[in-house]
């Protein structure tokens, strides 16, 4: 057999070989670590705030993880604030509930709302158990469209109620996510509307 | 029969093109298609470089 072919094939294998671990050994979890900003974890402290004549303290997170998709949240002091799973997120963790912040990404052949009735909410109706939808409305979020998901479900045993925000975006979507007990979720309606009100997309 | 062969090397790395910057990729489909797409293109650039290597060595049938 040609000395070439032999030479060509042999170097194919190695790259392939490398190909492998640079895809799924330890050098893609440290490029997936790296695109969190660690400034998207430090917030800018406001003043506290009136929301339906409660003094709530609130801070600013400005996220920094993906470039065409800077977004500013407000969040209140009380909730604890870690960085999600997936880069552009936070996770939310508040005494009586829970919720995060993410980015989505639309494919370019659909839209927001397309996307979340065919794709989010059939994944939510296999995932929740006792999946029932209470709301589903479009609203308007700092001049963005924005729809609006409420739903009941059974999580670890517990009734709960989860309201599922979705913001248009210059690039990806824009995701906020509340969940408690059904009977706090309307107590604590207000703080959620305040934090989804203060979201806002910095390159529209 | 090398022409086929060549034909499905310029496939596999037309491919590999289309997936690596065209293909909009759902946002948990990243790593595998980043795996996928260079796969092709390492496939496929090696097999069209096979497929020129092969002819050159092979002796020409001399005419009697």
């Amino acid at each position: 057999m040609n000395k070439k072919v032999i030479v060509i094939f042999t170097l194919t294998i190695a790259a392939l070989f490398v190909l492998v671990l640079f895809s799924f050994g330890p050098p893609a979890t440290m490029r997936q670590q790296a695109q969190i900003n660690p400034a998207s974890l430090q917030p800018s402290r406001l003043k506290a705030e009136n929301v339906k004549n409660q003094k709530v303290a609130l801070d600013t997170y400005h996220n920094r993880d993906l470039r065409e998709n800077y977004y500013t949240v407000t969040l209140p002091r009380d909730c604890r604030v870690t960085a999600g799973r997936t880069t552009g997120s936070y996770a939310l963790s508040f005494s009586d509930g829970s919720g995060s912040v993410k980015l989505l990404d639309i494919p370019d052949n659909t839209n927001t709302e397309l996307f979340m009735l065919s794709h989010e909410e059939a994944k939510l109706r296999k995932s929740v158990s006792h999946y029932k939808r209470i709301v589903y409305k479009k609203i308007s979020v700092n001049g963005n469209e924005g729809y609006e998901l409420i739903y009941d479900g059974v999580v670890n045993g517990t009734p709960s109620r989860t309201m599922k925000i979705y913001i248009t975006g210059p690039d990806q979507a824009g995701v906020i996510t509340f969940n408690a007990a059904q009977g706090i979720f309307n107590q604590r309606q207000p703080v959620f509307a305040a934090i989804i009100n203060s979201f806002q997309w910095e390159n529209k | 029969m090398k022409q086929v062969f060549l034909f499905i090397s310029i496939v596999v790395i037309g491919a590999g093109l289309y997936l690596k910057f065209l293909y909009d990729v759902p946002d948990d489909q990243e790593q595998i298609n980043f795996f996928v797409a260079w796969f092709l293109l390492i496939v496929g650039v090696s097999s069209l470089l096979i497929n020129l290597c092969w002819g050159t060595s092979q002796p020409r049938n001399k005419r009697v």
